[in-house]
């Protein structure tokens, strides 16, 4: 016997059961909050649009996202095959400390550097008497640009790390052994073997890296570089010029699109799939020189990544702690833990029932709910703030109900938005492949789906539950541009208080609030690490 | 089988009532409490110690909502009357100037605010109020250049300056404010060429707030900056040596001494037109125009008190007094918008 709602293949489409709607009724809703917020700007007339310097913006964002996505790529794909088929001193902590750059953010990792531009002086003050003064200038300013490029890069190059490894390890294993046995060496099997085939992860990967410098806020102000996110928080919040934060928001969602075509043309048709090999590799024995020189080559990124901000946003933490935690910290912790607790809760239920429902509705509405949940995370943070901001006006106004802009509701739903992505994915494979065909046999057996999900789906999905849940909870902990423009009034949260002090000139005291971040970052870093690893 | 519309509705409009109710009751909670919700652009650790002042003599607490003046005010224009905020406090004239002319404020009528403040340090109408008053300064490098060579913010405009001088960005309200105050004194098109020609002076592209100029000039890469007074006070005696150092190396010139005077500006409030507390603010106001607070300003964040008899910093004496652009301080506000686009041609 078949159950109706299970049959594949050809023939009737499946009925799901009704609560599937309106399930997939919230999320259109919660979508269409910020789609609604932008939509009557588009028409509106901007008062700054004709002073707006476009080229200063996208040049500098341009210049930043290649220069970081080079970096990132020459940092990530031989530290991925170095960790993942040589031995040499080390090799065994790097394949998982090379991911912990990722527990810090950009916008706290210039805190490390903070100092970095003022050592070059010197050679600023040389160029000066050797080039000239306009020319000095405009080298400075590109040199903030590179500084940047170089701390993006390091602290971000673990994406394409963590992918490329992946890849190696698993699809490329057999198809790299192979190529040993054939006589060829560790380079020769690089350069003609593996980085073919791992092509598509490090696309992946890359894409990974990019969205996040298209993202950033709070590191480009800090080095007063100009980018999209500036201009868009600059016109839009500080000079109340919506319809022109608008139209720049739109460029950078140009910008994020063509990042996505960019990233499937250089997949090309191949896919980055989990391959079954699980054997390991015959790892090549690197020596003398070139053992060390791998070392060097883990050692570096880690560093500027992670060791040498890490360490000194310590030692200024220690240096502020001897005179007491700032004030507010400890609201801040509380708040901090209730908000990301509260909303990785929710958005981890609505993401779990909203698997669930697609998994069920396997039309077109499903599909196409699969595919909006997971858009959000592409839309920098700024974006998002702006467009909920209009959004929730518009809401409230349409509804007659009190302002939802400035709400502890009006944050949530803005974080559910970007994160609903990291919470569903988890989940969506969890569903896939940990349940594959058992809630089937339990429907043959007459009981219904939502209480087969209960009742059989869920104590199995205890695995991904708890990453969507954790990998939530960390990325609405350390999120910035989001919680400072949408926050409640007085409302702290360890991220704002870090931005808030160092605006204060407290960069010490900032640096409290920073490494509680870090080190909540360094498990989700290794959490990660861990779940990639095992598949 | 066909979704039936009123059961995909009906969980919608449950969460809808939900969240109205929420939003319903919780305003109306907050009225029944003694606090106080400031929008604030002041960013100085000592205020805590006053909020602490001012719960203690009245029991009221004090909320801090920071971001600049410009972000609160569109905050505030998009809340409209369900703002939570009750006082906006800047650390600007034109900006509380620029939040009265978009109706975001409301009058306070009150006796001790208008005996403790001078009338050009406040609105005419009532809507805003200022606080403390600081002036923008020159400072040059002690070693490189003259006393005497630098005398007026038109100075700073003189090719003998190119490749010396030190400013952070136009972005900042202060150098809107203090263009805004060149428009009003000097007319559009000087302030205009003053714009360029500064820009084209520059040691070096806008980086960093006020502290940081003046931090450049000890590394050398500049001679001249333009600074707020109190940073060079926080300067003197900060727990970062290197910013000790940086102060003790330069000199300080207030501006325009032989003409209009320097260009000073306010820290100052308006009750929101729709606060939900105004009589905790208006406390509030009359607790910083008291002496208690007004004593405080000048040794906690070496801001001027609007009372100049109860200047009790050390540090203001060895300085000295000043004249002070008696320029009404409403007028930045109506300059601003010319200001700041000014600044975006300019270029800093």
């Amino acid at each position: 016997m078949t159950v109706p709602w299970l049959r594949r293949g050809k023939g009737r489409p499946m009925a799901a059961p009704k609560a599937v709607w309106p399930i997939l009724a919230v999320l259109a809703v919660l979508l269409a909050i910020p789609v609604w917020g932008m939509l009557p700007q588009l028409t509106a007339p901007s008062e700054f649009w004709e002073i707006v310097k476009l080229d200063k913006y996208l040049r500098d964002t341009l210049l930043l996202a290649v220069g970081t996505g080079i970096l990132a790529l020459l940092f990530g794909v031989p530290a991925a095959w170095l960790t993942s088929t040589c031995q040499f001193p080390g090799h065994r902590i790097f394949s998982w400390a090379l991911v912990l750059p990722l527990a810090l953010p950009g916008y706290l990792a210039v805190y490390g550097y903070h100092d970095v531009l003022d050592r070059a002086s010197p050679l600023i003050l040389w160029m000066r008497d050797n080039w000239g003064v306009a020319e000095t200038r405009d080298l400075d300013e590109r040199m903030r640009v590179v500084v940047l490029i170089i701390i993006f890069s390091s602290v971000l190059y673990p994406y394409i790390y963590l992918i490329t490894r992946a890849s190696f390890r698993r699809q490329a294993a057999s198809v790299i052994e192979a190529s040993r046995l054939l006589g060829q060496g560790a380079a020769g099997t690089f350069r003609r073997v593996a980085l073919p085939l791992a092509r598509p992860a490090v696309a992946g990967g890359t894409a990974l890296v990019l969205m996040e410098v298209l993202n950033d806020f709070g590191a480009v102000s800090f080095f007063g570089v100009n980018t999209l996110t500036r201009g868009i928080t600059r016109f839009g919040f500080d000079m109340d010029d919506k319809a022109c934060a608008v139209r720049l928001s739109l460029i950078l969602l140009g910008l994020v699109v063509s990042l996505m075509v960019m990233e499937r043309l250089a997949r090309g048709r191949a896919r980055f799939s989990e391959g079954a090999s699980h054997r390991p590799l015959t790892p090549w024995k690197l020596k003398g020189v070139h053992a060390w020189l791998a070392t060097v080559f883990c050692l570096v990124p880690l560093s500027l990544g992670f060791l040498v901000p890490g360490w000194r946003l310590l030692e200024l933490a220690r240096l502020a702690a001897a005179s007491g935690m700032p004030t507010g910290f400890w609201a801040a912790f509380r708040n901090t833990v209730l908000l990301s607790g509260g909303s990785a809760l929710g958005i981890t239920v609505f993401a779990l029932l909203l698997a669930q429902a697609v998994r069920l509705q396997r039309g077109l509405a499903g599909r196409t709910a699969a595919r909006a949940a997971v858009t959000g995370y592409g839309l920098p943070g700024v974006v998002i703030a702006l467009a909920m901001t209009l959004g929730l006006i518009q809401l409230s106004k349409a509804l007659g109900i009190g302002l939802l802009a400035g709400t502890l509701t009006g944050l949530v739903l803005a974080y559910a938005v970007r994160f609903l992505a990291v919470s569903y994915q988890p989940l969506e494979s969890g569903l896939q492949r940990v349940c594959g065909s058992l809630d089937d046999a339990s429907r043959t057996l007459g009981v219904g789906p939502w209480r087969t999900m209960w009742r059989v789906n869920l104590p199995l999905l205890r695995g991904p539950l708890a990453a969507a849940g954790l990998l939530t909870f960390l990325d609405v902990l350390k999120e910035l541009p989001i919680t400072l423009l949408l926050r409640p009034a007085g409302f702290s949260t360890l991220a704002t208080r870090a931005w808030d002090l160092r605006e204060q000139n407290l960069l010490p005291d900032a640096c409290i609030p920073a490494v509680v971040i870090a080190l909540l970052g360094i498990v989700g870093a290794l959490w990660l690490h861990h779940s990639v690893e095992k598949g | 089988m066909r979704p039936n519309l009123n059961n995909c509705l009906r969980p919608l409009a449950r969460l809808a009532l939900f969240i109205s109710a929420l939003c319903a009751v919780l305003p109306a909670r907050a009225a029944e409490e003694p606090v106080l919700n400031l929008y604030s652009h002041r960013h100085y650790e000592s205020d805590d110690q006053l909020f602490e002042a001012f719960k203690k003599k009245t029991g009221i607490t004090v909320n801090v909502t920071q971001a600049t003046a410009d972000q609160l005010i569109s905050r505030l224009r998009g809340e409209g009357k369900d703002t939570a905020a009750d006082l906006l406090v800047t650390v600007d004239a034109g900006r509380l100037a620029n939040a009265s002319s978009l109706d975001l404020l409301q009058p306070v009528d009150s006796p001790v605010l208008k005996e403790k403040i001078p009338a050009h340090l406040r609105d005419p109408g009532n809507f805003w109020f200022g606080f403390t008053v600081r002036a923008r300064v020159i400072v040059y490098a002690k070693d490189r250049v003259k006393p005497g060579e630098i005398k007026t913010y038109e100075d700073l405009a003189d090719p003998k300056w190119r490749g010396r001088v030190l400013i952070r960005s136009g972005e900042s309200v202060y150098n809107q404010s203090l263009v805004a105050s060149l428009i009003a004194n000097d007319g559009k098109a000087k302030a205009a060429a003053w714009v360029e020609a500064v820009g084209a002076n520059l040691a070096r592209k806008p980086l960093g707030g006020d502290r940081e100029q003046v931090s450049a000039i000890s590394r050398q890469l500049g001679d001249v900056a333009v600074v707020n007074s109190y940073y060079l006070g926080q300067m003197s005696v900060s727990k970062d040596p290197a910013e000790r150092e940086a102060y003790s190396k330069v000199s300080i010139v207030f501006p325009n001494q032989e003409n209009r005077g320097s260009h000073i500006n306010i820290s100052g409030a308006g009750i929101t037109k729709y606060a939900k507390h105004p009589e905790n603010a208006r406390k509030f106001l009359e607790f910083l125009a008291g002496d208690e607070a007004q004593k405080v300003f000048p040794v906690e964040t070496f801001e001027y008190p609007v009372n100049l008899s109860l200047d009790t910093s050390e540090l203001h004496k060895t300085w000295g007094p000043f004249k002070a652009d008696p320029l009404n301080l409403g007028e930045l506000g109506k300059n601003h918008k010319a200001a700041v686009l000014l600044l975006e041609e300019g270029g800093w």
